[in-house]
């Protein structure tokens, strides 16, 4: 199988597990450079070992990434400069949910910051190596959560200041919910990727010759993927364990509940699939079976989505020299 | 002319380590890992891969010793509380892994109490 510095390469966040590990999975087995970034390099490496066994695909690799640190963000993007990795596409996977308050090594609430803001910086610092490599792919993993009409069984999103909730993960400063947490920074997931694409464009960056497209995509819900890994012992049994096996059946008949390997198979094909090439702006949700679909109307909102990537320039120190769409004015 | 030889620090060590673990050699994983340890003890990214690499080997009793090096290394550090309780788990020792979530949370608490006095 060819090196990875020959072929395109596909960096996958949170790639060791859960929808992650079957993404890189299938885009291996396709032939496709997988990077798996993780900051938990040994899973990762474990994770490399069983897909190169079963793909024969040796270009699968791992590079340590803390999305909860901006230092490791940049050090990433360091690393991967100087590997020149052909990188044409990110997939922002990695996600958690905490239950009780955690800060990030920035100190801001944990959910928020690997969620949120590790990946906007880790894109923003990205940009200039998929553009040299366009036509490439932005692919956000958001999720139906973010959705108030939607009966998840997940409190409906409440953002007030973005202060706040970067520091809370909700809507008031002395209350921490990791379910509401989660539900926010995930409606944050899709305000970042309407964002990024218009500045994309507006920049005119993403041309229809050199294409970059960011897309997101909704999995559903998947028993077995790593967002329980802060849950108590038992109930994570019975997530990792047990409703996996369920899963499996119900997929027949509910779309929005899915096995890791068909949701994984599917956020591969957002990143494979040539007809999506030129699509952007988009939101690829199970319920639609992964075809194009509405997303919530407060996700539509374009001056909370600008306030939101203000703020995250500001927060994450990002400046013009680091990314392209960065102007002077946002980063001072 | 002689020509000393230079040692590799605990960060070149590590990334053997997951290197040797990639190509699935986890019993070479386990000997660089505690290479990387003897330059450093409170080196928490080795223990973490070591913890690991021994509960992949089913070696669960040196697992669950390098998963509490870890946590005493990182008591506020979520990952290292959930690889020991993840390795617990894969032990078969659930009542454990609950306790070890439930500890992790009350040194969560006070850490905060600490912060807010």
């Amino acid at each position: 199988m060819a090196n990875a510095a020959a072929q395109r390469v596909v960096l996958v966040t949170g790639g060791n597990s859960g929808i992650g590990f079957e993404c890189a999975r299938t885009l291996a087995g396709r032939g496709l450079g997988v990077v798996i970034a993780s900051r938990d390099r040994h899973a990762s490496a474990s994770a490399v070992a069983a897909i190169r066994r079963e793909t024969g695909n040796d270009a699968v690799s791992e590079m340590g990434l803390d999305l909860g640190s901006f230092d490791s963000v940049r050090a990433f993007a360091r690393e991967a400069a100087t590997r020149a990795l052909p990188l044409h596409a990110v997939v922002c996977n990695a996600g958690l949910q905490v239950s009780r308050p955690v800060r990030s090594a920035d100190g801001y609430e944990l959910t928020f910051a690997v969620n949120h803001l590790g990946h906007f910086l880790l894109v923003n610092l990205l940009v200039r190596t998929l553009l040299a490599h366009a036509p490439a792919r932005i692919v956000v993993v958001a999720s139906g959560v973010h959705d108030p009409a939607l009966t998840t069984g997940m409190p409906k999103p409440q953002i007030a200041d973005l202060d706040t909730l970067a520091t809370t993960g909700g809507p008031r400063p002395d209350a921490f919910s990791g379910p509401l947490a989660y539900v926010n920074s995930k409606l944050c997931n899709l305000w970042f990727t309407y964002e990024l694409g218009r500045r994309l464009a507006t920049a005119g960056l993403s041309t229809d010759a050199h294409p970059l497209s960011v897309n997101a995509f909704e999995p559903g819900l998947v028993p077995g993927s790593g967002l329980a890994r802060d849950y108590p012992a038992a109930l994570r049994f019975v997530w990792n364990s047990v409703l996996p096996a369920v899963a499996r059946l119900a997929t027949r008949v509910l779309p929005t509940v899915n096995p890791a390997d068909k949701a994984g198979a599917a956020l591969a094909n957002v990143v494979l699939d040539p007809a999506l090439e030129r699509a952007s702006g988009k939101y690829f949700p199970s319920h639609a079976r992964w075809r194009e679909a509405a997303s919530s109307e407060a996700s539509y909102d374009t001056q909370r989505a600008a306030a939101l990537w203000g703020a995250s320039v500001r927060m994450t120190r990002l400046t013009p020299e680091e990314s392209p769409l960065v102007s002077r004015g946002e980063s001072a | 002319m002689r020509y000393a030889m230079r040692m590799a620090d605990k960060y070149e060590l590590f990334d053997e380590a997951v290197d040797l673990v990639a190509d699935g050699a986890l019993d070479s994983a386990v000997a660089k890992y505690r290479q990387a340890l003897t330059l450093d003890d409170d080196f928490a990214d080795a223990w973490q891969g070591l913890a690991l690499a021994y509960n992949d080997l089913g070696r669960f009793p040196e697992a669950i010793e390098a998963g509490k090096k870890l946590c005493e290394i990182t008591p506020d550090d979520v990952l290292a509380h959930t690889t020991l309780s993840r390795i617990y788990q894969a032990a078969g020792m659930i009542a454990d892994a609950e306790a070890e979530g439930g500890k992790a949370r009350i040194l969560d608490w006070k850490r905060q109490l600490k912060e807010g006095e």
